[in-house]
């Protein structure tokens, strides 16, 4: 039985077995504590589980980006070589927020979808800390290089 | 009791004749003594004093039917009705009406009306009573007040202008005793029970359910007096707001009318119902004049559970039971899971048996170990009553299956 | 009143179905023997009751079964349909929706069943375009509505889930399933009052539902004094008020009041660490309390 109606096509696959995605509110403490790459990892990774189509995931890596570039300006431009640590640490953190708001916007369709399949979300706790630590480790000794030099 | 004794206290009674204490106990000593016929002389003398307490009625009156006595018997009998007593009253008319039968008497309709005038045999009375429902002490006591003593002391609801009749709905979880219930309430009015079962009503085709349940009314009618037993009335009354379907809400239609006696009469039919699912009846049943008391049958309590696992017992061989204790350790069971848990523990004697040539009789360890294995069943009706008191009971007319959830037990079972 | 008379159980089974007792419908099917009991018409109730029970590994089977023995259904490829998507099997959801389409193309039902399909599976655009097509057969259908709701939600679009799940109670006052929607939109939009209510009115109607009940409870515990202090943070959404402490924050330092900022982070971690202890020991003891 088949129909050449185009919307009566088949498009649907089965969501990936295994690995259930993270809470999207979970991933803003993650960006908040580890910073833009903690955060832009965990939403990268999250897009897949949730099998957000391609474009987004790049759009969510794109968003990234575009925050690390903010802050490196920030901490250059704006807050300059005499500006204090404070200052560069709240720059760091507001950018890595925003970058989560723009991230948990691109998954949100994708994560109530989810939701309607009556499965519990997967635990960030593990991946969160390793995030916050790895990758905010990274991000800090390269702002801090950046900043001395 | 000594001969002596039983002499000091006629000598006293002689001295002080309308002391009736004194005379209650030369009763209790002559009957005690074996010398039953003196002893009912005495109690006769007492009874037209109206000075037999309450409690020694029905036993006294089963004295006097076995020493013959049938007009004191019958004494006893009316005053045991006047006090109210609820246990064994059933039972002492039964065997009233029994000798009465065997000295050829007639048994008349209390209306006044002849057997069988509306083409229908005349049933039999309901022979189950009370006392064969273990416990369960306030909803016979409810059910007492609200049926029975109406029947037998019209004067009395008379007097205080208070309305007989009304419907009466039981509910509670499956399998805790409603129809039994519901039959003993029937026996102990020496009435006929005409039970309405949905598979008696419901058919495929259209029209054919509303009249089955007309003709069963009518059924009832022509029996009058009688009880009238709606079982599953949430199947038969599915309340109409919840439900799309035309045929189900025509059957509701009908139903309030044959309750509101549309077009016929229905004195003379006690009505009653039962539910697992009150929350899915029709709201119009619970109106005045329809059933207008809703009675909570809980689980059955510690002494009807040792009723009934010894009524379950009774025929198996048995060594060293205790089943108080097995009553006790099995709180919120219903009488289906007590059957369950003696099937299973029999099911392992049987192994036993098997295994070892030998005929065991049935042990206390068998039915614990039986008892471990099943799960009540009522936990499942419970989850769902606590979700319907949590959410829905602001009319509060749920008040008694709320108070039940709050027993300690209840409340472990439900969280655990 | 008559025990000689022969009962038809599927008759039984087919009445209890229609007033939302699956459970007692399956209790009649269970008294079938032989043929009778693996009939269409038997096969066909037990997944339906199956399937309103939420038991859907079992359902699937039946209804393939009864599928087998009466050829391809509609309505039976429907219930299939739902059955898999219950169990995430959404590629066999989808196809199951493909073959009934092609029988009745035009079903609304079934149009709104694979839209849901489409929507688990995360693609919100086709799930639109089929309600879109169901809606112009019948706009008023309460399925339609229904699937329209649950599209605005994972759209993100709570103002028009809001007005479609009023329209769809308006439709049905008693309806569980129109106050569970309700009470999802609520949700969503953080109205934690709002939410409990719409929950409530479901669960009252439907106190064996599981989900329902425990929808309900966990909103109630939501009301607790306690987590009051967090309505703004559900009203508003995690992400705007994040943005909002942190413009605050900022705002005061480039202001100079430095240390009125200082004070307003310290609220704000407070605030967090308070909305990451409380909830959940205020949730475990509404969970025990009784």
């Amino acid at each position: 039985m088949s129909s050449a109606d185009p919307l009566l096509q088949p498009t649907v696959r089965d969501p990936r077995a295994g690995r259930a995605p993270w809470r999207l509110s979970s991933q803003g403490y993650v960006a908040f504590l580890g910073g833009v790459t903690a955060g832009t990892v965990i939403g990268f990774l999250n897009a897949r589980r949730l099998d957000v189509p391609a474009s987004r995931r790049w759009a969510i890596l794109g968003a990234g980006a575009v925050a690390w570039a903010a802050t490196v300006w920030i901490i250059l431009d704006l807050i300059g070589p005499d500006g204090t640590s404070t200052a560069v640490r709240m720059a760091a953190r507001v950018c890595a927020v925003l970058a989560y708001l723009l991230q948990a916007y691109l998954q949100g369709p994708w994560d109530r979808a989810f939701q309607l399949r009556n499965v519990e979300h997967a635990s960030l706790w593990g991946p969160g800390a390793i995030a916050v630590v790895g990758c905010g480790t990274v991000e800090a000794l390269v702002l801090a290089r950046l900043v001395a030099g | 009791m000594s001969e002596d004794r039983i002499g000091s206290l006629r000598r006293a009674v002689e001295a002080s004749p309308d002391d009736d204490m004194l005379r209650l106990i030369l009763a209790e000593a002559l009957q005690s003594a074996g010398h039953d016929d003196d002893a009912l002389g005495e109690y006769e003398t007492l009874l037209q004093r109206g000075a037999v307490p309450a409690e020694s009625l029905v036993r006294v009156g089963a004295l006097a039917l076995d020493r013959d006595r049938l007009d004191l018997a019958r004494g006893l009998l009316e005053a045991a009705r006047q006090a109210g007593v609820v246990d064994g009253v059933a039972e002492l008319q039964g065997t009233v009406d029994e000798r009465l039968a065997a000295r050829g008497a007639i048994r008349v309709r209390t209306d006044g009306g002849l057997p069988g005038e509306h083409g229908d045999l005349p049933r039999p009375a309901e022979t189950a009573t009370f006392a064969q429902v273990g416990g369960m002490e306030d909803v016979k006591k409810v059910l007492h007040r609200m049926i029975i003593l109406p029947r037998s002391r019209p004067e009395l609801y008379a007097k205080y202008g208070r309305r007989a009749g009304g419907g009466v709905l039981l509910y509670g979880p499956p399998g805790c005793g409603k129809t039994m219930l519901a039959r003993a309430t029937a026996g102990e009015c020496g009435l006929p029970f005409v039970n309405v079962r949905i598979e008696d009503v419901m058919d495929p085709y259209m029209g054919v359910s509303e009249r089955n349940l007309h003709a069963a009314f009518e059924t009832a009618r022509a029996q009058s007096p009688c009880v009238l037993f709606l079982d599953e009335l949430d199947g038969l009354a599915y309340a109409r707001h919840k439900n799309h379907g035309a045929e189900a809400r025509r059957l509701v239609d009908v139903l309030l009318q044959e309750l509101d006696a549309i077009g016929s009469d229905n004195d003379g039919v006690l009505i009653m119902a039962a539910t697992n699912a009150p929350w899915d009846v029709d709201e119009a049943m619970l109106r005045p004049g329809r059933f207008d008391r809703v009675i909570f049958v809980s689980p059955p309590d510690e002494e009807a559970r040792a009723a009934i696992l010894r009524a379950q017992l009774a025929r198996t061989p048995a060594d060293g039971l205790d089943l108080a204790d097995l009553a006790r350790r099995s709180p919120l069971c219903s009488g289906a899971d007590l059957r369950a848990v003696v099937e299973r523990a029999v099911d392992d004697v049987i192994e036993e048996a098997l295994v070892s040539g030998t005929e065991p009789p049935l042990r206390m360890d068998h039915l614990l170990k039986a008892l471990e294995r099943v799960r009540p069943t009522t936990l499942d009706w419970l989850h769902r009553a606590k979700a319907y008191v949590e959410f829905a009971n602001q009319a509060e007319r749920y008040a008694d299956v709320a108070g039940y959830l709050k027993h300690r037990e209840v409340r472990r079972r439900l969280t655990s | 009143m008559n025990p000689e008379k022969t009962q038809d159980p599927l008759a039984l089974a087919w009445h209890w179905l229609t007033i939302e007792r699956p459970d007692r419908a399956l209790e009649e099917l269970d008294r079938l023997t032989g043929d009778a009991a693996v009939s269409v018409e038997a096969l066909t109730i037990r997944g339906t009751a199956l399937s309103l029970l939420d038991r859907d590994e079992e359902a699937v089977p039946v209804i393939q079964a009864a599928l087998g023995q009466y050829g391809p259904s509609p309505w039976l490829l429907t219930l299939l349909a739902n059955a898999l998507r219950g169990l995430g099997r959404l590629a066999e959801a989808e196809r199951a929706c493909l073959d009934g389409l092609a029988l009745a193309p035009e079903d609304v039902t079934l149009l709104c069943t694979y839209a849901r399909v489409c929507l688990t599976a995360g693609q919100t655009g086709k799930a639109e375009q089929l309600i879109d097509r169901a809606a112009a057969r019948d706009p008023h259908d309460r399925d339609v509505l229904g699937t329209r709701v649950a599209i605005a939600n994972v759209r993100g679009d709570h103002a028009e889930a809001e007005r479609l799940s009023k329209e769809l109670l308006g439709t049905d006052p008693d309806d569980p399933h129109a106050w569970a929607l309700r009470g999802a939109t609520a949700a969503e939009r953080g109205d934690v009052d709002g939410a409990y209510d719409a929950y409530r009115h479901a669960a009252a109607s439907r106190p064996g539902d599981g989900d329902l009940v425990t929808a309900a409870r966990a909103f109630r515990a939501e009301r607790h004094p306690l987590l009051r202090p967090l309505w703004p943070m559900y009203r508003f959404g995690a992400m705007r008020t994040w943005l909002a402490a942190i413009a605050i924050m900022w705002g005061l330092r480039a202001a100079g009041l430095a240390p009125l900022a200082l004070a307003f982070s310290l609220f704000w971690v407070a605030l967090c660490v308070y909305s990451w202890v409380v909830p959940p020991l205020v949730r475990r003891r509404e969970r025990r309390k009784w």
